[in-house]
């Protein structure tokens, strides 16, 4: 197995199990009602469910745990866009980890990166889902603040690592960002 | 009269095997390329939460992952995780942070690795570990094996 299917196997896993058992409310609302006081809960609340649940299908034994379960917990604790990535050490091209985290990053919020239908489909949704929890958002105030978000942002992060990425890939996910913003 | 009668029983149930098999495996590519192939136009808010399933075993066959699943496992956690109607289901009925959140950001995952430059140098040592641990799992035909075993 080489190293990119390594990174691949861990990508995939993530993105299946990143979310698991979310109960619908941010982690900014957790802090302020429930008073939780660490810093990424329902990230935490994932890693948890997925650690526990792998061992069924991936028959680990203890010590293959300990090598696998931190490389996973990081991976998933990552997408809280709350705390921010280490990003500077990408210039350097040797952190496959933080090459792992930036694409499971990116991944989590791929509806900025895809055409404006699909985009406004999903931060719909997020908006229901705010709504729904209680969290009083108005629709002006959702639509500065994910004019903000990607602006300030997921532009600012993208266009710090589009190396990573071949010419064709990079100049698509840019130009859907661009075009989502000026649709805002 | 019991032969042919048992002949028949048992021709419908080959035919209806194939036919189920024929049915998933297109439901399978049908997912693949909605929400692949069509990136980035891609929406999965109109699929099954099957398709998730299928989604996630298609995507690991064709990165040549299902090898190192225990495949059989792995389905009936994802049957469960996604069944609305389970105690244990994992993706609950939100608006946006639903099983087809869990398949957009699977398809986007894939996209941005199948992007990510050929030439990047990829080095950590505790994924130079996992890789050897999961090659040397692989060449022992998927038995179980530990880190140690493997860095042997």
């Amino acid at each position: 197995m080489t190293r990119r299917l390594c990174l691949t196997f861990l990508g995939l896993a993530g993105a299946l199990f990143h979310d698991l058992e979310h109960d619908g409310c941010s982690n900014k609302l957790h802090r302020e009602v429930d008073g939780n006081t660490s810093t990424s809960p329902l990230e935490s609340k994932s890693v948890a469910l997925s650690i526990l649940l792998f061992p069924s299908f991936l028959r680990l034994k203890p010590l293959d745990q300990a090598l696998f379960s931190p490389l996973f917990s990081s991976l998933i604790l990552c997408t809280d866009i709350g705390n921010k990535l280490q990003t500077d050490h990408l210039k350097t091209q040797k952190e496959t980890e933080t090459y792992l985290h930036y694409c499971m990053r990116l991944g989590d919020i791929g509806c900025v990166f895809q055409d404006h239908a699909t985009y406004e489909v999903w931060s719909r949704a997020l908006f229901d889902e705010n709504t729904k929890a209680g969290e009083g958002v108005t629709a002006e105030a959702m639509r500065e603040s994910q004019r903000s978000f990607l602006t300030n942002y997921v532009r600012q992060e993208l266009n710090h690592n589009l190396k990573l990425f071949d010419g064709a890939a990079a100049a698509e996910y840019a130009s859907c960002l661009e075009k989502n913003i000026a649709m805002l | 009269m019991g032969d042919s009668r048992f002949t028949a029983i048992f021709s419908f149930a080959i035919t209806a095997a194939l036919f189920y098999y024929l049915h998933r495996h297109t439901q399978i590519k049908k997912a693949l390329q909605t929400l692949t192939a069509r990136w980035p136009k891609s929406d999965s808010t109109d699929l099954h939460p099957n398709a998730l399933i299928s989604l996630a075993l298609q995507l690991l066959a064709h990165h040549g992952l299902l090898q190192y699943f225990d495949v059989g496992a792995f389905y009936k956690l994802l049957t469960t995780l996604t069944d609305p109607h389970s105690k244990h289901s994992g993706y609950r009925d939100h608006p946006y942070h639903n099983i087809h959140h869990a398949m957009h950001v699977l398809t986007n995952v894939h996209k941005l690795f199948q992007s990510l430059r050929a030439d990047l140098e990829i080095n950590t040592s505790d994924m130079e570990k996992l890789a050897l641990f999961l090659g040397k799992r692989s060449d022992a035909g998927g038995a179980a094996m530990t880190r140690c075993e493997a860095l042997r």
